[in-house]
């Protein structure tokens, strides 16, 4: 019956185009879930039996690891901040976000270069003392990558719960602090249990991350799934390998959304109406001080202080050795493609949302939201669902070309299409959220209105939805820009022959030892990214992340 | 011929209750109707059902003497032809008065719209605010506006969601006023959707009750407030005492009092409708005798509640100072009784 009524309606061709732009961007997955048919390549069977216990117990440790880390540094840092009125607390506040421009690869490699023999922590040591501390400042293990990457990483527990705290939590703190509760009392007997789900969700996001990761853990050495992709598809030529790879992280991703959707267990925890006032804020008791002061500057300053100096010292002693050309074609490549994804993904996500402004059923609304599931897929699994399907294609085209007799080269594997098509698939969430939420800031009335005047959808876009989401459309365009600036493993991939980014070229250069030398591109993504991440946090504050 | 037709709309969102459970009615040409009813009665799916933005599950809708919904067809908004007018009036932030009135006359000639603009505008009264925005006009402004742009393109019916539900109340009687005035100049027909029952009974030509997704009544304001279908439909409109009563050769008989009337009621027997106004407090010992358990102080009267011996009733007084407790004697003054059937 329902069926019958949906067609009534004439297609529309935007609806269309979302289907069509959904399927297309389920490519990767479909890829990885057919690759599993034909069977295990022969390599499975050797990897099954000296690799895969290695991958799976140090993904399941560092995934463990890292969280545990990220909220020991992120709650309690949040809590005080947003809460008590400490010397420096407004200084504080606004670094502890700032760790979230340093990719983790970045932060890995300049972490090791800290602590290694010719390092700076070793020498000021040696030469002060005489000792010799090598084997006990050995960094380059599982334990160490779990602290580097969750120094990287803690910010997105930050930033959720900060938001959580000064927002949504607000009477409920006020109203303990009324029942005679002391701060601590508070924030263990109320708050805590009560903002749960605001942790996991960044604790989630954190998991995401480190399922994500390639270079870090590849830089120290520790055998993960991605590294397992990589290896397979790059040391063993076995596609077949790397697909049952990436199908086992896939579950594990997807074990990490379904528990945090248990988790959360249907339970509404954000009914509270956000509220604009600043909490008052309170002195800390005398003991306590130090307590707070080291609880947001401790990372605070390992998570960004230190490794930033770190980077600028390398640059100074590196900057002559490095050509100014190839700074500036790195730069100049990183920001093309970087402005090109994040055209691609605004205009996708804007296609998307706008479909189901038009036709609002839900089967539609869901196809679409399944579509932003991208950012949860390790790009190195997208990397594998983008190549084989492209290696395919330009396959049959040379065939094809070979039947006319004409000698074509490749088409589409290792061009900038084939990256851009799978930054639209990981990063398009990231510009859909935004944009989403500006699509209801401006409130569905006005869209209906312009219907009933007549006026053909299009013009209903142009006139009415592109002016008023300007600012929403601007700065998902910034993050995705950010992102992609960042990424490492869909770029190590999948960028044409010879083609350096800053991140792969920071990558390359730090695995061949040339730590110095890599601190230059670093430094550019970095600071490019401080800029947008006030934005960043701005959206998340105002609960538009998720 | 009617403009409008609605004919057995069934309308259901998701799992839940049918929001519409087959609703019909149909609206004369040039005709102001008000759809009523609590909230989550179905009056406002019901405007978007005619407006093209929601899509029936079953009935038929008909404009003019177009079918633009039933089973296998559907007339999307872009080419229904109405106006339509949102509670916040939703008005493009970004465009003055006159780019708002002109963004749905795309398809007329430069001359021609202008023109139209400027009509327009001085039919709602605006001619010196034709390069204002939205936020630099008064809430009145913004919604005289919003009706301006809606009928501008000429349309062949108009639809007010809530128009009058974001004003004040000391602007409200003014607006509805000139709103009235507005479209009964412009010779359109009209649905007004609203919960108020005042902006009902001051706009409308006719107004149609709703509850659960059925229509309850749909009458002229004065034959719905004296000659309600059922209870639910008496006590919408104000409070009203349901009495047991039956008609006898002039008069009519209660278990507390008996009265002669001047005309028969519409049945013999069932329950009489007696508003609080219609019941009266005597002096002397004709009435019959009441107990004061509740005030309601309302201004200029004052309504109490009072026990008898068969029934609690409401009751209306203007002068006289009523304590709690207080035992009074009353009296039913009803000239034209109109009695429900009783279950």
């Amino acid at each position: 019956m329902s069926f019958t009524i949906r067609l009534r309606r004439p297609l529309n061709i935007w609806v269309l185009l979302a289907v069509l732009i959904v399927l297309l961007l389920g490519t990767p997955i479909y890829t990885v879930l057919f690759g599993l048919l034909p069977g295990p390549g022969p390599n499975w069977s050797h990897m099954v039996k000296y690799l895969l216990a290695d991958y799976v117990v140090n993904s399941i440790l560092l995934v463990v690891g890292t969280g545990l880390l990220t909220l020991l540094w992120g709650v309690p840092s949040a809590w005080f901040v947003s809460t008590l009125e400490f010397r420096g607390r407004r200084f504080w506040e606004w670094i502890l976000i700032l760790p979230l421009s340093i990719p983790t690869y970045i932060m890995a490699f300049t972490y090791a270069g800290i602590f290694d023999y010719t390092g700076p922590l070793q020498s000021i040591i040696r030469n002060s003392t005489g000792l010799n501390l090598a084997s006990y400042l050995d960094i380059m293990n599982l334990p160490g990558v779990m602290v580097v990457m969750s120094l990287a990483l803690f910010p997105y527990v930050y930033v959720i719960c900060r938001a959580a705290f000064l927002t949504r939590y607000r009477s409920l703190i006020e109203a303990s602090q009324v029942l005679g509760a002391s701060s601590s009392r508070s924030f263990f007997k109320v708050i805590l249990p009560v903002a749960r789900p605001a942790l996991v969700a960044g604790v989630t996001l954190v998991v995401m991350e480190v399922l994500n990761d390639y270079g870090a853990v590849k830089y120290f050495g520790v055998p993960t799934f991605t590294t397992g992709i990589f290896r397979s598809w790059f040391s063993y030529e076995d596609p077949q390998g790397a697909i049952y790879l990436s199908s086992l992280l896939l579950l594990f991703v997807f074990l990490a959304i379904l528990f945090e959707k248990y988790q959360r267990g249907g339970a509404r925890y954000d009914s509270q109406v956000p509220v604009e006032r600043p909490l008052p804020r309170k002195k800390p008791s005398g003991w306590m001080s130090p307590v707070v002061v080291c609880s947001c500057a401790i990372p605070a300053v390992l998570g960004f202080i230190v490794p930033v100096l770190q980077l600028i010292w390398w640059s100074i002693q590196s900057f002559d050795s490095i050509g100014y050309s190839k700074l500036g074609s790195m730069v100049s490549n990183s920001f093309l493609l970087a402005c090109a994804a994040a055209a691609f993904c605004v205009g996708i996500a804007v296609i998307l949302i706008f479909a189901t402004r038009l036709r609002n059923s839900r089967w539609l609304q869901s196809a679409v939201r399944l579509s932003t599931m991208g950012y949860a897929v390790p790009g190195a699994v997208i990397a594998v669902g983008v190549l084989i399907p492209l290696l395919f294609l330009d396959k049959l085209w040379i065939h094809l070309m070979s039947g006319w007799n004409i000698q074509v080269g490749l088409l589409l594997t290792g061009t900038v299409f084939g990256l851009l098509f799978a930054y639209s698939v990981r990063f398009l969430a990231v510009a859909f959220n935004p944009i989403e939420s500006g699509f209801q800031r401006v409130g569905k009335s006005l869209h209906e209105v312009a219907a009933t005047l007549g006026v053909k959808p299009w013009r209903i876009l142009h006139r009415i939805n592109i002016p008023l989401l300007r600012g929403a459309l601007l700065s998902a365009g910034l993050l995705v820009f950010i992102d992609v600036l960042k990424e490492l493993p869909l770029t190590l991939i999948l960028r044409p022959f010879n083609f350096n980014t800053l991140a792969t070229r920071a990558f390359e250069l730090a695995t061949d030892e040339l730590v110095a030398a890599a601190a230059v591109p670093s430094l550019v993504i970095i600071l490019t990214g401080v800029v947008p991440i006030h934005l960043l946090n701005i959206l998340i504050t105002k609960q538009k992340w998720l | 011929m009617s403009a409008i037709r609605i004919e057995s709309v069934v309308k259901k969102f998701g799992n839940q209750a049918a929001a519409l459970k087959g609703v019909s009615l149909e609206i004369p040409d040039g005709e102001i109707l008000a759809l009523i009813g609590e909230s989550g009665s179905g009056k406002t799916t019901l405007l978007r059902i005619l407006a093209g933005l929601e899509l029936p599950d079953a009935g038929i809708i008909e404009i003019g003497d177009q079918e633009v919904a039933n089973d296998h067809t559907f007339v999307e908004a872009q080419h229904r032809e109405i106006g339509l007018v949102f509670q916040d009036y939703a008005l493009f932030p970004h465009m003055s008065a006159e780019e708002n009135i002109a963004f749905g006359l795309h398809s007329w000639t430069a001359a021609q719209r202008q023109n139209r603009i400027q009509e327009v505008l001085e039919l709602v009264g605006l001619s010196q605010m034709a390069t204002r925005y939205p936020h630099q006009l008064s809430g009145g402004q913004q919604q005289r506006v919003a009706l301006a742009r809606a009928l501008a393109p000429k349309p062949r019916m108009l639809l007010l969601d809530e128009p009058f539900s974001n004003l004040d109340t000391v602007l409200k009687d003014q607006v509805r006023e000139d709103v009235r005035k507005i479209i009964k100049q412009s010779g359109l027909t009209a649905i007004l959707v609203t919960h108020d029952i005042q902006d009902a009974l001051s706009t409308a030509d006719r107004i149609a009750l709703l509850k659960d997704g059925t229509l309850q009544q749909l009458d002229t304001p004065v034959n719905l407030y004296n000659c309600p279908q059922n209870p639910y439909v008496a006590a919408f409109f104000g409070k009203i005492n349901l009495i047991p009563a039956r008609y006898q050769e002039g008069k009519i008989f209660t278990e507390l009092i008996s009265f002669p009337v001047n005309t028969a009621p519409n049945r013999l027997e069932g329950l009489l409708c007696v508003r609080p106004r219609q019941i009266k407090l005597v002096a002397d010992t004709s009435g019959f005798p009441a107990e004061v358990i509740a005030r309601e102080y309302q201004g200029d009267q004052l309504q109490f509640k009072v026990k008898t011996q068969s029934q609690y009733l409401w009751c209306q007084t203007h002068q006289e100072p009523i304590a709690l407790g207080q035992q009074v004697r009353l009296r039913i003054e009803i000239e034209e009784p109109y009695l429900l059937k009783s279950d």
